[in-house]
């Protein structure tokens, strides 16, 4: 007498919806042990997706629909009614396989094939032992607590790879087949500290860390992850008591983010981060617009070292210090290693373009609330004094030469407001005649520090930078839609441009390199001018829309900041590999 | 953040729903990744000035192809300049779209919410007053009390400054502190001054005056009294318990467009609200 499980109800319950404590595909279910025969639904894994065929079960064992297996491997399964003979045809690869009701004797391309387990007829469907036949169509069947998983081209290959966790490494064992990958969920959760447990009755797995509990049932996508749920690409399964799945899923279920081979236990920091500075070769501080603070992140491990309650902080030349001006016009210095704060002075007036001198003992900064002075700070004394007080407002981009000499900046001054009459009431034009912004150079060793003018074009010129031997580049741009900057090269009194017509995004000098990140066609490019050379080289393109950089002087490393949807994050180009250190 | 097109889509949200127009907005940002370039013309407020300034130096660095040119005048001069077509953003200490302390609404402009500005009830920086109450600073202005000895002062004489008609500071100070009460605008001790600088100088420059000016302005030779006990700090007007503040706005003829559209777009970023907006006094919106 036949029976009919409601197995195919589970399964599909199971494929719909999160799999919760006590939903199971009861493996005794399948194994009747009397010598009735009963069918149902088996639920399979096929190359990571699930699936379910037609079974048949008598005294404990399972045979499998033909017809159904064979269409797993792209094979048809025809009856013979003359001969009572069912043949699994397939034509690439060829195999054309006989099989009969009650014989053990099976032929293969004609040759004779014994099967442990003879075929059984129900109606008008052959019933076969799955694991032979799988294997004869070139892949593999294993089933383990009612669950088979079945690769349909090719047999289960087992594999270890190297994995950094928050940079250190850690070895993931998995099962590979078909293309797919599936790593072991114990090797996953150890990595992360967490503590797996596979419910032997229901074949639930759970991981759990702290207060995160993850979730997931060998037959189903989904996957829960404290209340939330969560698709995975590929079904999980369990082997020899160990579960397999998607890492990236697990990872993140747990709270992780990968980024390559790495992979970021806690996730990699949120949220908006700008304005990366080289601390040291294996540290950046960044800015986190969101909360108005800075973070030291260890860019080995993508890790936060510590969060600082400022932002916008100008990094000492030796990356052992950070100077920052308050809401209050106040003028500190942080020391990144003890996180001491120190006040310079209490001078309270508007500070702008902190600039450090080269032994780190004074700032230098546009001083006053229409930036009309340049002043310098002793670190030693906490006095500011003006050096440049010409009155002429508007200065910006304050620049130090790298022998400590001379002082560059720029200057746009304000427009005039013309009124109609004396009590200046009503207003009859603005005057912008002056006001294009011109760059100026100050040598600090004259007596009189008398501002020199350097341009006089009616350009924008942004960019400003020296190179090591005092001379002069800046982006040059004009209000012209059809026009692209340019980057010019001030020496010897003579200027000379070294990239015409470009979409300059940003130019930095370190270590007397120029380094460009240049747009063209929707490809972002960084670019190195060696002055002594004359020679461009290219550090790497991407097609991301990189917004800044920052080269490190310690080595080649050059931290980037990259537009996302929800503001910047900072990445780094290693080697032309890009890294990413945030999100 | 350098040149990109990249605040416009943060601040793109934030604009779309103070503009109440939605999602079209974001889209025609997002849409708007070429390059900016084009002249943007700042007129009108001074309290203003120092942000918009900022604003137009750091976002010079990101564009580099747009020229700006600020001029700081008076509030009134920042929706007047923008109707006539002289400026293409006005810079003014109240919603000029609206009718507000004797200024007529400026129709077909458009007004964006750009900071919560604290100001500051100011004494020269040597006075012994560090508190005044609302009722004090009333009967100052009305020319009801004229020496400082009557708030707890020395015995001179107070010089009262104002700022000349069209000041967006002298319509916070008239709307939040007057409150319907007439500034004395006569005597020997009243003088009016054209700009938050002039205004700055001349209560440095005497030790018995007493005037108003925009939180960011209060260094050096000034300092700022408590009103009603209560500090001039951007955080106490960020929190409401200090009763002196405003609001700046930006206004285009019509809706931003071009530079002007990407320019407000950065001043509405959280980089520069957060960032150079809060160093330089002012408090952000979003």
């Amino acid at each position: 007498m036949k029976k009919i499980i409601a197995g195919a109800v589970m399964a599909s319950a199971l494929l719909a919806g999160s799999p919760l404590p006590g939903t199971s595909l009861d493996g005794h279910v399948y194994a009747a042990t009397s010598a009735k025969s009963v069918m149902s639904r088996y639920p399979v894994n096929v190359n990571g997706k699930l699936a379910t065929i037609r079974s048949l079960h008598h005294s404990g064992v399972a045979l499998f629909a033909a017809s159904d297996l064979a269409k797993l491997f792209s094979a048809n399964c025809t009856y013979d009614k003359a001969h009572q003979r069912y043949e699994i045809r397939r034509t690439s690869p060829a195999i054309r396989i006989v099989l009969q009701a009650g014989q053990n004797k099976a032929f293969v391309n004609g040759k004779h094939f014994s099967l442990s387990i003879a075929p059984q007829r129900s109606g008008k469907e052959l019933y076969i032992d799955a694991k032979p036949i799988a294997e004869l169509l070139g892949g593999q069947w294993q089933a383990e607590n009612g669950i088979a998983v079945v690769s349909t081209s090719g047999s289960f290959r087992s594999f270890s790879e190297t994995w950094e966790f928050d940079g250190s490494p850690s070895v993931i064992h998995g099962v590979a087949f078909q293309h797919v990958s599936f790593y072991s969920v114990y090797d996953i959760a150890a990595a992360f500290g967490a503590a797996v447990h596979v419910d032997k009755k229901t074949s639930m797995v759970k991981v759990t860390k702290g207060k995160r509990t993850v979730l997931f049932h060998p037959f189903s996508y989904t996957l829960n992850a404290n209340g939330k749920k969560m698709t995975m690409p590929i079904a999980p399964f369990i082997q020899k008591g160990v579960p397999y799945a998607d890492l990236p899923s697990i990872v993140r279920a747990l709270g992780g983010d990968i980024d390559g081979r790495f992979i970021a236990i806690a996730g990699l920091i949120k949220g908006m981060s700008t304005h990366p500075q080289w601390v040291d070769q294996n540290t950046l501080l960044i800015s986190r617009p969101d909360d108005s603070t800075s973070l030291l992140l260890d860019i080995r491990s993508r890790t936060a070292i510590r969060s600082i309650s400022q932002m916008d902080l100008t990094l000492s030349p030796d990356g052992k210090q950070a100077a920052y001006v308050d809401e209050n016009g106040h003028l500190f210095v942080i020391d990144l290693a003890s996180n001491v704060v120190k006040q310079i002075g209490d001078d309270d007036e508007v500070k702008t373009d902190l600039v450090w001198s080269n032994d780190g003992r004074s700032l230098y900064c546009i001083y006053g609330s229409n930036n009309e002075a340049v002043a310098v700070a002793s670190l030693d004394t906490g006095s500011i004094n003006k050096l440049i007080d010409d009155k002429v407002k508007y200065k910006t981009d304050l620049r130090l030469s790298p022998d400590g000499t001379k002082l560059l900046y720029t200057v746009a001054n304000e427009g005039k407001t013309n009124y109609t009459d004396d009590q200046k009431t009503d207003v009859d034009s603005i005057d912008t005649s002056g006001t294009d912004p011109q760059l100026f150079l100050v040598d600090l060793s004259s007596p009189n520090k008398q501002p020199t003018p350097l341009t006089s074009s009616p350009d924008n010129k942004v960019d400003s930078a020296f190179l090591s031997n005092n001379e002069i580049v800046y982006v040059s741009a004009i209000d012209d839609e059809a026009a692209r900057p340019s980057l010019k090269w001030t020496r010897n009194g003579e200027e000379q441009t070294l990239l015409a017509d470009q979409n300059i995004i940003d130019a930095v000098v370190v270590k007397s390199r120029i380094y460009v990140a240049l747009e063209t066609n929707g490809i972002y490019t960084i670019r190195i001018f060696d002055p002594s050379t004359k020679s461009w080289t290219t550090a790497g393109s991407t097609k991301n829309e990189i917004t800044s950089i920052a080269p490190s002087p310690y080595d080649n490393q050059i931290a980037v900041t990259i537009a996302t949807e929800n503001g910047e994050k900072v990445s780094i180009l290693r080697n032309g590999r890009w890294i990413d250190m945030t999100k | 953040m350098k040149r990109t097109t990249l605040w416009k889509r943060m601040a793109a949200a934030v604009l779309s729903s103070a503009l109440l127009i939605g999602a079209a907005f974001t889209t025609q940002h997002r849409a708007d990744a070429a390059e900016v370039s084009g002249k943007i013309v700042i007129a009108g407020s001074t309290a203003l000035l120092p942000l918009t300034q900022q604003a137009a130096k750091e976002f010079k660095k990101s564009h580099p192809k747009v020229k700006i040119v600020v001029s700081g005048s008076s509030s009134i001069a920042g929706p007047q300049s923008v109707a006539k077509g002289v400026a293409t953003i006005g810079a003014c200490d109240w919603d000029a779209t609206r009718a507000v302390g004797g200024f007529p609404a400026y129709k077909g402009l458009k007004a964006y919410k750009i900071a919560k500005i604290p100001f500051a009830v100011i004494v020269n920086k040597n006075n012994s007053v560090d508190n005044l109450s609302v009722q004090q600073i009333q009967d100052i202005y009305e020319g009801k009390i004229t020496n400082w000895k009557q708030v707890g002062g020395k015995d001179e004489e107070i010089v009262v400054i104002n700022r000349a008609k069209g000041s967006g500071t002298r319509v916070n100070f008239e709307d939040k502190i007057m409150d319907g009460h007439a500034i004395k605008t006569s005597g020997d001790n009243y003088k009016e001054v054209q700009k938050s600088g002039d205004m700055v100088n001349a209560v440095s420059s005497n030790p018995n005056a007493i005037g108003f000016v925009d939180l960011a302005y209060v260094k050096g030779g000034i300092k700022a009294v408590s009103i009603n006990g209560v500090k001039a700090t951007t955080a106490n007007a960020a929190s409401g318990k200090y009763v002196f503040y405003g609001y700046g706005y930006l206004l285009t003829k019509g809706e931003a467009k071009g530079a002007d559209k990407a320019f407000i777009n950065y001043i509405l970023s959280k980089k520069f609200q957060n960032g150079s907006l809060k160093k330089l006094k002012f408090i952000p919106v979003k």
